[in-house]
């Protein structure tokens, strides 16, 4: 059969002009000493790497990342299995509007949830009912970097796990009735059937798999709640501050006057999690069973 | 108008180490009927597909006339196809979906609407040209994709299945149909089916496929008295071609060399009260309506007769059975026929 | 045979209980913020005091103000109805080209196996994942070039990245769910691709179509990255305003008013979570690009 070529030219030209001209632009900043005080070009090799690796704010800045993207995705992935349960077994009526508000979350733009669960907005009702109002004479010190951490992956498991619940539902749904009526038959109590059936058969699936894969590689660029954070703690002009993320640490270099505009580091690390991007990319392409049909 | 030649055609999917078709040879002569038969899954769909230019082979050749066909895509073959599952367009009325293929070729359309009109009453859908396929019920819809098929006056017209969605009536309605189509078109018709009631009454010949390969083309009579494997006379038939080793039959019978296997129709053994050739017990009946089934056991063996609706066996009697030595097929370890 | 139906009954309680629950947690924050929206204060049903705790902070005001000031206040200011025609004409137009290009290669993804189908895909799947810095400087300076700074062309442009492998994969996804065959007996009818595109594939997908778009428009609505960097006082967006105040110039942050911030966040949010909620069917196939089917 004859391909319409023609008709992938404004894709092809859109992805060339946005995004693989700019990434390889981008590589090539990073390979240069450059600043915008100082718009001069020199090629430095892969100099600002290795100054990148040796830089300790950079190794704080990937372990918070690290920490956040791990904490998130699992948490969104377990509540999203487990609202997915509660979903498939209750009636119709009660499914649809309850997956209804489970969803509004992914709909709320990132940076509302960062004010959302802000200590002013959030913990300011929660604080005054725990101190005032039972006199427990304590209340949730949003300082704590604990508390602070726990706030930012729950916040980013309340946005994305319905997204698990959708996919986890889906597969669900696939599973062969008779597959689940014979285990009835044999007598096997709801935990069984969850542990011998459904379990298996949600790890197995391809599309949890790649719902996986994509939330990971969403969650490293994690922007938008971390740079929240960093105003609610006061820490916006502080150079590794603990809430930094890679991308929030771009930020900060990128838009402070005090760092002379540091744009080759900033690119550095940029193509470094770039790479983090287009392995998780792969990835995904190759366990999805449906997407190159 | 056009014959069909397959010359050493094999497709093989991606993600996939065997054959879907192999090595097919097939030549389908102009204006013929021709039904490709075989069990669910055997490449029938592939095999007409690859004709189509839907699939493209992974080796060999398809040629029409004497065009090679290979590179050529479908829009540019001249032929029509019906699905099985309709494959109308939903979204228009049956008017345009039976004039979609002048109107989208951009061909002369002064005489479209007569076209139309003249097909609509050819299938007896003219009082339903308004209406959307979501309208109709299976047999029409088929008829609509029908016309949409016969408008373009295409050199082959394929069909994969077009009566498997249909409930029994209606489909030996559209057989009928499809037969008379055949002969006022005059044109190469190419109908695939599992079926072979559908294959035994359309086909001018019948070619049989299993895993991919060809294993025999014939007239339908040739195909079910005389197959060349043992494979066909079990597929074909209802119920199918008794196949015993010839071990179980003892002296009573005499083979051709190398035979291992013998072949009888059930509808060529008799119960007999004189001579006889076998003897075994009846172990079950299966009642059919117009007649009725014996299983014989005879030593290792269960041996098929078909009797009378109105004979009464009870289990367990002893029966003696008789044939004419003409109506035994013989059959190698490899399934072959042994001439 | 009583027990069972009341331990099946039992269970079923829980679940709703589990479910009401899960929706409550899903809800407060939201609920939370729009109240705070109107300035009211749980505080004083207690103790006549209000209190937030950031750190040592210790921030109280008394009384319960109910009042829809901020809202007001929200609506009046000058810039805010300028923030949402923005946002409109921004996603608008951004959404309008991804559609233009990426409709037909969207039906050539669905329709055709090619050489080159593979690369497609994986620049569509990186293209939606990948980090904004990877490609941030090279657009900051062709559009300090270029004058596409803080344009509507420039910030429709730079959406692409979000929009074009939505509309690409989904509306792929809409054509792959046609029948086939309805595809094969055009193309055996002689027809082009462009025919068939516009005659069969896209009057049948056009729902999907509509879907594709509101979600991309969504995303566009919601993004915060790129108004940060490549938006000012022309161009800016409602996501950003909402962050950043409604008046101020690009370059001062003015110190954040919580109650402003809460009202202008709520009235951010209503349109993406009206929008979203009608396409939820689809968002899981928006977020993953179909690769979780
Ligand atoms: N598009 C495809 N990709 C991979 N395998 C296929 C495809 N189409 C058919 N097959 C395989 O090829 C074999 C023949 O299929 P098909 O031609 O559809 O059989 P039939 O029409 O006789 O039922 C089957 O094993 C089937 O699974
Ligand atoms: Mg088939």
């Amino acid at each position: 059969m004859r391909v319409p070529y023609l008709f992938l030219v404004p894709a092809l030209v859109i992805i060339f002009l946005a995004l693989i001209g700019p990434v390889f632009q981008s590589f090539l900043l990073s390979l240069s000493e450059f600043s915008l005080v100082n718009p001069s070009q020199t090629p430095v090799g892969f100099q600002n790497y290795i100054s990148l690796l040796s830089d300790s704010v950079f190794w704080r800045a990937i372990q918070v990342t690290l920490l956040l993207v791990f904490g998130s995705v699992f948490l969104e992935f377990i509540v999203g299995i487990f609202l997915a349960l509660l979903i498939t077994s209750s009636g119709q009526r009660a499914r649809t509007w309850f997956s209804s508000i489970f969803v509004i979350p992914i709909a709320i733009a990132p940076i509302v949830t960062g004010v959302l669960w802000s200590p002013n907005s959030f913990f300011d009702d929660l604080n005054t009912l725990l101190y005032y109002g039972l006199s427990l004479g304590t209340y949730i010190d949003t300082s704590k970097p604990f508390t602070y951490y726990s706030i930012i992956v729950l916040s980013d498991a309340w946005i994305w796990a319905p997204l698990f619940m959708l996919v986890t539902v889906a597969v669900i749904r696939s599973i062969p009735k008779e597959q689940i009526e014979a285990a009835e038959v044999m007598g096997a109590s709801s935990f069984t059937k969850f542990q011998k059936i459904t379990f298996p058969a949600i790890i197995a699936s391809p599309a949890i798999v790649v719902t996986l894969l994509l939330r990971t590689a969403d969650a490293f660029r994690m922007f938008e709640v971390p740079y929240s954070w960093n105003f609610w703690l006061g820490q916006d002009s502080q150079l590794g501050a603990p809430v930094d993320t890679v991308s929030v640490l771009m930020w900060k270099m990128f838009s402070s006057t005090l760092y002379d505009f540091p744009i080759a580091q900033i690119t550095a690390m940029a193509i470094l999690l770039l790479a983090v991007t287009l392995t998780t990319c792969a990835l995904v392409l190759r366990r999805s069973s449906s997407l190159l049909d | 108008m056009s014959s069909v030649t397959l010359k050493k055609v094999s497709k093989r999917f991606t993600n996939s180490d065997v054959d879907a078709v192999s090595q097919v040879d097939l030549e389908i002569e102009n204006k013929e009927f021709l039904v490709i038969l075989g069990p669910s899954g055997s490449g029938k769909s592939s095999l007409l597909r690859l004709i189509a230019g839907l699939e493209e082979a992974s080796n060999g050749e398809v040629y029409f006339g004497n065009d090679l066909m290979n590179d050529i895509s479908p829009r540019e073959r001249d032929i029509s196809m019906v699905f099985q599952n309709f494959a109308l367009f939903p979204n228009m009325t049956v008017y345009e979906n039976i004039a979609f293929p002048i109107r989208a070729s951009g061909k002369d359309s002064t005489n479209l609407d007569s076209e139309v009109k003249k097909i609509a009453s050819m299938l007896q859908i003219e009082s339903l040209l308004d209406r959307k396929p979501g309208e109709l019920s299976g047999g029409e819809q088929q008829r609509v994709s029908l016309g949409r098929a016969i408008i373009k006056k295409p050199k082959v017209f394929l069909m994969d299945e077009p009566l498997s969605n249909l409930d029994a009536s209606l489909r030996s309605e559209l057989r009928t149909e499809i037969k008379k189509l055949h002969e006022e078109l005059g044109i190469t018709f190419i109908y695939v089916t599992h079926d072979q009631t559908e294959a035994m009454s359309m086909a001018d010949r019948i070619a049989l496929i299993k895993d991919g390969k060809l294993l025999q083309v014939d007239k339908p009579d040739v195909l079910y008295n005389n197959p060349n494997h043992s494979w066909i006379g079990s597929f074909l038939g209802m119920p199918a071609m008794n196949l015993v080793n010839s071990s179980d039959l003892g002296d009573s019978i005499s083979t051709k060399k190398g035979t291992t296997v013998v072949g009888i129709r059930p509808e060529n053994i008799t119960v007999s009260s004189g001579n006889s050739k076998l003897t075994g017990s009846v172990i079950s009946t299966e009642y059919l309506g117009d007649s009725q089934i014996l299983n014989v056991k005879i030593a290792n063996s269960v041996v098929k007769v078909k009797v009378p609706n109105d004979s009464k066996f009870s289990v367990g009697t002893d029966v003696n059975l008789d044939f004419s030595d003409g109506d035994l097929r013989f059959f190698s370890d490899d399934g072959k026929t042994v001439r | 045979m009583s027990e069972n139906k009341n331990k099946k009954n039992n269970s079923r309680y829980i679940r709703y209980l589990l479910l009401v629950s899960a929706a409550l947690w899903v809800l407060w924050p939201i609920s939370i913020m729009v109240e705070e929206g109107f300035r009211v204060d749980i505080g004083p049903l207690f103790s006549g005091r209000g209190a937030s705790f950031v750190g040592e902070f210790f921030q109280g005001q008394g009384g319960i103000k109910f009042s829809p000031i901020e809202y007001q206040k929200a609506l009046r200011i000058e810039a805010y109805p300028r923030l949402l025609v923005n946002s409109v004409i921004i996603a608008v137009s951004s959404v309008l080209v991804a559609i233009l290009a990426g409709l037909p290669a969207g039906f050539t993804l669905a329709m055709y196996k090619f050489r080159g189908k593979a690369f497609i895909t994986y620049a569509l799947l990186a293209m939606r994942t990948i980090s904004p810095f990877a490609v941030l400087l090279p657009f900051f300076l062709i559009y300090g070039r270029l004058g596409l700074f803080d344009t509507y062309q420039g910030m429709a442009f730079v959406y692409l990245i979000i929009n074009l492998p939505i509309i690409t994969m989904m509306m792929r996804g809409f054509f792959k769910d046609i029948p086939k065959e309805i595809f094969e007996a055009a193309f055996m009818s002689g027809a082009s691709d462009s025919y068939i595109l516009r005659k069969v594939a896209l009057p049948l997908a056009l729902p999907g179509l509509a879907a594709a778009a509101v979600f991309a428009f969504v995303g566009t609505w919601n993004e915060f990255f790129y108004a940060l960097f490549l938006t000012g006082a022309v161009t800016k967006t409602v996501s950003r305003g909402v962050w950043s105040g409604f008046s101020e110039s690009i370059e001062s942050f003015k110190i954040l008013e919580f109650d402003e911030l809460n009202a202008g966040g709520t009235l951010a949010i209503i349109p993406a979570v009206i929008l979203s909620l009608a396409v939820q069917r689809y968002l899981a196939r928006g977020i993953t690009l179909g690769a979780a089917e």
